[in-house]
């Protein structure tokens, strides 16, 4: 039992993480976009925006069930799908720009498509954000041999532990109890909102110039 | 496939090409800058003339000719695309 709450309240403060990941990313593309007008900066923005309140909301929602012992179980469950659809619109927008570079640049052909297991919509939308994060995962890394850019690499591999993440949590959901996957899946999610963060980095004493987005 | 330049790819190209290593003092003319920025005549003048308005180029008469020569906002706001495009391309993405 303890062990079981003790998980529930690192998953919950990871997601709670992640939702601070999604919104410093979400700040530099926007601030970005709106220098730019860039519509890739502009997608990314719209992605890492519906991350933070998804992982937020669902790291919140996670919190409030760990102490009111299900008082609430309607509103949560209600509000943890808002989140979990938020989440998925969020890599799904990520996709979508990998996805319009990708046909923009070069035929390499759209990925095969993967079969989405249908057990609840919960794990639709688990199964959904898993294959949005392989995809962007293989686009990043394509970009990655293509620039040869160490940076891009860490994104690729931020991505894919992410999706692995995303897998052994979707695996865990058909185990009840204390299960070793959602351990694996709260370490591997981790390390992929550590190594996302990482070009937010350099951003973080940027304060910006004028802007010229109407040059 | 041909990709097409964004507008403010267009501006970064100008700024960078006024902003040539082998410009004099005044900077650079506007035969220089239609080759190096591959823009047609009426389209670079209007850009010019925006980029001079913003305080990013700055203009000077010689007589029948004009120059071209980076300002400090100007650099400036190279630097920071600069920063921008590393971001964007650390996703796997273009500006």
């Amino acid at each position: 039992m303890l062990g079981e709450s003790f998980l529930a309240l690192s998953e919950s403060g990871l997601h709670l993480a992640g939702g601070l990941v999604g919104f410093s990313v979400a700040r530099v593309a926007r601030q970005g976009y709106k220098e730019t007008s860039s519509p890739a900066l502009y997608r990314l923005s719209i992605a890492f925006i519906l991350l933070g309140f998804g992982l937020t909301m669902t790291g919140v929602t996670g919190l409030i069930e760990i102490s009111s012992f299900g008082v609430f179980a309607l509103v949560l469950s209600l509000t943890l799908s808002v989140a979990t659809i938020l989440e998925t619109g969020g890599y799904f927008f990520l996709a979508l720009s990998q996805g319009i570079k990708a046909r923009s640049s070069a035929n390499r052909g759209f990925l095969a498509g993967l079969a989405i297991p249908t057990a609840s919509v919960f794990t639709l939308l688990r199964s959904l954000s898993f294959i949005f994060l392989l995809y962007g995962m293989l686009e990043t890394l394509l970009s990655y041999f293509e620039r040869k850019k160490r940076v891009t690499l860490m994104i690729a591999s931020a991505l894919g532990l992410l999706a692995l993440g995303e897998f052994t949590r979707w695996l865990a959901l058909f185990n009840s109890g204390v299960s070793p996957l959602l351990l694996i899946s709260i370490l591997l999610k981790l390390f992929g909102f550590f190594m996302l963060y990482t070009p937010v980095l350099k951003f973080s004493s940027f304060k910006g110039i004028p802007q010229f987005a109407n040059l | 496939m041909q990709t097409y330049r964004s507008q403010v790819k267009i501006v970064v190209d100008v700024l960078t090409s006024a902003n040539a290593p082998d410009a004099d003092a005044e900077g650079v003319g506007i035969t220089h800058l239609l080759r190096r920025a591959n823009l047609s005549y009426t389209r670079l003048l209007g850009i010019l003339s925006r980029l001079v308005d913003h305080g990013l180029l700055n203009e000077t008469n010689l007589g029948k000719t004009q120059k071209y020569r980076i300002s400090d906002k100007g650099l400036k706001f190279l630097q920071a695309y600069g920063e921008f495009e590393e971001f964007t391309e650390s996703f796997g993405l273009r500006v």
